[in-house]
């Protein structure tokens, strides 16, 4: 049943076999007519330095298994802390007694889409293992930043971190998959606030309260330029005290990247999410205002917007070999030419609609369902240098670091605030705006996109994202470039 | 079951043999727990699960340098290595720390054990699902929600002899429907499933929601009357941005800057032992949660401390060192201490909510928020929408659902704002909290956008 087994090497892995035959075996014996393991330890470590002393060492591991059974058209799933060894049988029973509960109501007969097992071992590339950097490493190195950074008068808080965290899966299926996969991502970053009589204000690098991570060891870190990035932001905090209040007007805005990845990851990512679509997290999470029949006909976005889900796309956050079902990693088109074109989907709900499965079914940890995930969802480049782009545009607003988010449940009315903003004046960066925030509807937003900046300005960014009852938090990237917009709400948050 | 405490390296560990020296301090933090889930969608069961979790760590205090290290097992040799591993990355890596006072940590604090949730079954769950997606196919809705149920135990003990165990059960109820016009959401918390009528809690949802198209109502300052789960999110933010010490830290001027001046109808405070099914009464840095009175006589009276924080303000810690993350699987038992209000409760006033509506004019009640971010920590500004049934009132009476809005205000300034005070208090529990609230009514609150649908 097993045929991708001999991918697990060492004596070790080839007792755990036994184990995982025993637990596929079994679960059909049971009367499941497809089963999974999966067991994930990740390991957690975030150090950080505040005004230049140490402020948290959090180095964290967590270890587990689940089994996932389908009978009778309905999943049953049971986790458990630790390894299978000798609680599998318990683990077994409670993922078919769950199924068997829920089957109870009404049987679906739904199944999802098959796939054939593969054998396979993945890992995201890593030059410097940063859990083979020592702890006091990493704190020499963030004081130092620190102590180059300095403090500027208004400065009151000057905060460093790096993070990192490594996770092994290992999942094995009834359909004969075998995967093996090791996951390190790594990441940092430097959050500035300065104060003055009661205002507060604050600038981060390289992203939202001084956080990013990627797909790669500690030579991400170590390129992220802190202590020179740190400075300028610093410097930034401190203008923004002075700055005028950004304007309430309807305008053309330029987005950074950053802000960009933002409004692509809630306005875009999430609207094309298929669960939401049928409607399956209303309850939390929230619907979609697309629905699954607008498919290949809605105008999404302008002729220039492209929006691919790319979970192969290199350094990517939301990177990886195989999704938590067992499906390759793909590239797949979510909008071509503003045309709404593809879904994020898990197999089960891919069969509804007829796809073919995407690879996009993915769960925060051992102790989670596998659910529809954004993985790398990137806005292809378009031709223009941000001079040439600021040059081009009479008047308006560029707009830097998300500093707030919120959106509507149907993910259409979103409020974005950003760290710091500079008004437009022909074609000329002008005055600092402070709390500057823009609002409207997605639809709106994309449809308004006129120019796109090219490969040059276009990075991969990396957030978390939230989803599920209960809340699933996984790590998801985004490829983006500044973008401009017309016409766009402007104001304070 | 066993117990937490039913492990053969205890008494080595309580009498200081683990210590390399005997002027050392170490604590071991253990969480158990089993969690059931049955989630809805469509009138229909689309996922439901079992998760058995467990996280022990170590916190090992040399000369004031706290280092940290966890362990997913309990055997005595693994236990002793990771003590081994906290006390030297407290020597090469130490967070400075207080060491806890040995003599007062002698505490033996056992709470015995609560029913078994375990024993519940998955028929059950699913059934209280089975009578929701009924009620809701009969009312023409469609419904979405979960159940859940979760069987917890907290254990304390460190090197100075002292010992606290808590077993907590919570059981919870999330329902969101529509009918294509309105909306209505409904969230339950209890101890125990059994306690939760199904049928009822739906019926209350649905009653939310009728046939007619949702007015439309322009953005703007408006009266509101916020409903129980709507406070508790509103408290969410204020627990760790104006109630925590840790939000001094964080640039907390606003009350420098506006007073310190609440509405006398106003009482809140966060006490644990009122909560005691559903919370351990100690924190994760193992010291007894005290009752803190927060807002009184119309006065912000208090914040709550974690060890950290005391040490640095001259307090004494208030045991309110938690971790957010510590509650849900998967634990990760190295997180830092969170020092935050965790069972925060207000004192329910002698109006009924019809009692509010009839005398107020006109204005909006809201049920619940979504989406809630903080714009601004210092003043504990917030942005969201409102869902699950936002109605206008006129006249005194509900006139009907409206359109979802945006709302964008400071929620300190809302406080300061509460005219009247519910007289029946609802539990509502998220990842933050458990929060004990009634509904209040606010004479201004700050509407920005319609939210426009589809």
């Amino acid at each position: 049943m097993l045929q991708g087994l001999p991918a697990i090497r060492n004596s070790e892995k080839e007792f755990m076999k036994e184990i995982y035959s025993k637990i596929l075996s079994r679960a059909l014996v049971l009367g499941a007519g497809y089963a999974d393991v999966r067991t994930v330890r990740t390991r957690r470590q975030l150090v950080s330095v505040v005004n230049g002393e140490i402020s948290k060492v959090d180095d964290g591991e967590s270890e587990g298994y689940n089994i996932r059974v389908w009978m009778g058209g309905f999943w049953g799933f049971a986790a458990c802390c630790g390894r299978p060894e000798e609680s599998w049988e318990n683990t077994l029973q409670s993922a078919v007694d769950v199924a068997r509960a829920a089957g109870r109501l009404e049987e679906t007969g739904e199944l999802f889409v098959p796939e054939a097992g593969v054998a396979a071992v993945y890992r995201t590339p890593c030059e410097i293992d940063p859990f083979s950097v020592p702890v006091s490493d990493k704190i020499e190195f963030l004081k130092m930043c620190d102590r180059e950074i300095g403090r500027l008068e208004d400065i009151r808080q000057v905060r460093l971190q790096t993070e990192a965290v490594k996770e092994n899966k290992l999942f094995v299926s009834t359909e004969g998959s075998c995967i093996e996969q090791e996951l390190t991502t790594s990441g940092g970053g430097v959050l500035c606030t300065a104060e003055r009589h009661g205002e507060v204000q604050s600038r981060s690098y390289p992203n939202r309260l001084g956080r990013e991570r990627a797909c790669a060891g500690w030579e991400y870190v170590l390129r992220m330029n802190l202590a020179d990035e740190g400075k300028r932001v610093s410097r930034e905090a401190c203008m923004l005290l002075h700055a005028k209040e950004c304007p309430k007007k309807k305008t053309t805005v330029i987005l950074d990247g950053s802000q960009t990845a933002l409004a692509l990851h809630e306005t875009c990512g999430h609207a094309v999410e298929l669960d939401r679509i049928f409607g399956e997290e209303m309850a939390y999470a929230g619907g979609s205002y697309l629905a699954g029949e607008e498919c290949g006909k809605y105008r999404f976005g302008s002729d220039i917007v492209n929006v691919v889900a790319d979970a192969t796309c290199p350094g990517g956050l939301g990177t990886y070999g195989y999704d938590d079902e067992g499906v390759k990693a793909q590239r797949i088109e979510l909008v071509k030419n503003g045309i709404w074109t593809g879904v994020i989907a898990d197999r089960a709900d891919s069969l509804k609609l007829g796809i073919r499965a995407g690879g996009m079914s993915r769960s925060e940890s051992w102790s989670s369902i596998p659910m529809a995930r954004m993985t790398n969802i990137n806005l292809e480049p378009g031709e223009w240098s941000l001079e040439d782009l600021i040059g081009n545009t009479r008047e308006g607003i560029y707009m830097e670091v998300c500093r707030s988010l919120s959106v509507d449940r149907l993910r259409l009315n979103y409020r974005f605030g950003a760290e710091v903003a500079w008004e437009i004046k022909e074609g000329k960066l002008g005055d600092v705006l402070k709390n500057p925030a823009i609002t409207g509807t997605g639809r709106d937003l994309w449809r308004s996109c006129d120019a796109i900046c090219g490969r040059k300005y276009w990075r991969m960014w990396g957030t978390d994202c939230g989803k599920g009852q209960p809340s699933q938090n996984v790590v998801v990237g985004h490829g983006t470039s500044p973008a401009r917009f017309r016409n766009v709400q402007a104001g304070t948050y | 079951m066993k117990s937490l405490l039913e492990v053969d390296w205890i008494e080595d560990f309580l009498q200081g043999k683990m210590l390399t020296k005997k002027e050392d301090y170490c604590q071991i933090v253990m969480r158990r727990q089993y969690y059931d889930f049955v989630r809805y969608a469509n009138n229909s069961v689309t996922q439901s699960g079992h998760v058995e979790d467990f996280s022990l760590r170590i916190n090992y205090v040399l000369d004031g340098k706290l280092g940290t290290a966890a362990v997913t097992c309990t055997d005595k040799q693994s236990v002793y290595d990771a003590v081994r591993k906290a006390e030297k990355n407290a020597e090469v890596c130490g967070v400075a720390q207080p060491t806890p006072c040995k003599e007062k940590q002698k505490i033996r604090y056992v709470v015995e054990r609560w029913k078994d949730a375990r024993e519940l079954s998955n028929s059950l769950r699913t059934g209280y699902v089975e009578k929701i997606c009924r009620s809701a196919r009969k009312e023409g809705c469609v419904a979405g929600g979960y159940v859940s149920t979760e069987y917890a135990e907290d254990a304390v003990m460190d090197s100075a002899g002292s010992v606290l165990i808590h077993p907590s059960e919570v059981a919870e109820c999330k329902l969101y429907a529509e009918n294509g016009e309105q909306s209505g959401t409904g969230s339950i918390c209890r101890c125990s499933l059994s306690e939760i009528d199904a049928e009822e809690f739906a019926a209350q949802v649905f009653a939310k929601i009728k046939k007619e198209k949702r007015i439309s109502v322009l953005p703007g300052e408006y009266p509101v009357i916020l409903l129980p789960e709507a406070v508790a999110q509103m408290f969410s933010f204020l627990g760790p941005y104006a109630f925590s010490s840790n939000a001094v830290e964080n640039f907390r001027l606003w009350m420098d800057k506006n007073g310190k001046k609440f509405p006398e109808i106003l009482y809140i405070w966060d006490d644990a032992y009122e909560q005691i099914g559903m919370s351990a009464p100690f924190d994760g840095e193992g010291v007894l949660k005290k009752r803190v009175d927060l807002i009184k006589g119309g006065e912000l009276r208090s914040m709550v401390y974690d060890t950290r924080m005391a040490a640095k303000y001259g307090k004494e810690s208030t045991g309110h060192g938690s971790s957010v993350k510590q509650t849900i699987s998967p634990l990760l038992p190295h997180i830092s201490s969170n020092c935050r209000p965790a069972n925060l409760i207000m004192m329910q006033g002698i109006h009924s909510i019809e009692d509010m509506i009839a005398g107020m004019s006109s204005g909006i009640i809201v049920t619940a928020f979504h989406y809630n971010r903080l714009v601004d920590q210092a003043g504990v500004v917030a942005t969201g929408t409102t869902c699950g049934g936002t109605f206008l009132t006129e006249n005194g009476k509900v006139s009907g659902q409206i359109c979802d809005m945006r709302y964008t205000q400071s929620f300190l300034e809302a406080l300061q704002n509460v005219e009247d005070v519910g007289c029946i208090r609802e539990i509502h529990r998220d990842i933050t909290g458990i929060y004990t609230v009634p509904a209040v009514k606010i004479s201004s609150f700050c509407f920005t956008e319609t939210v426009r649908g589809k």
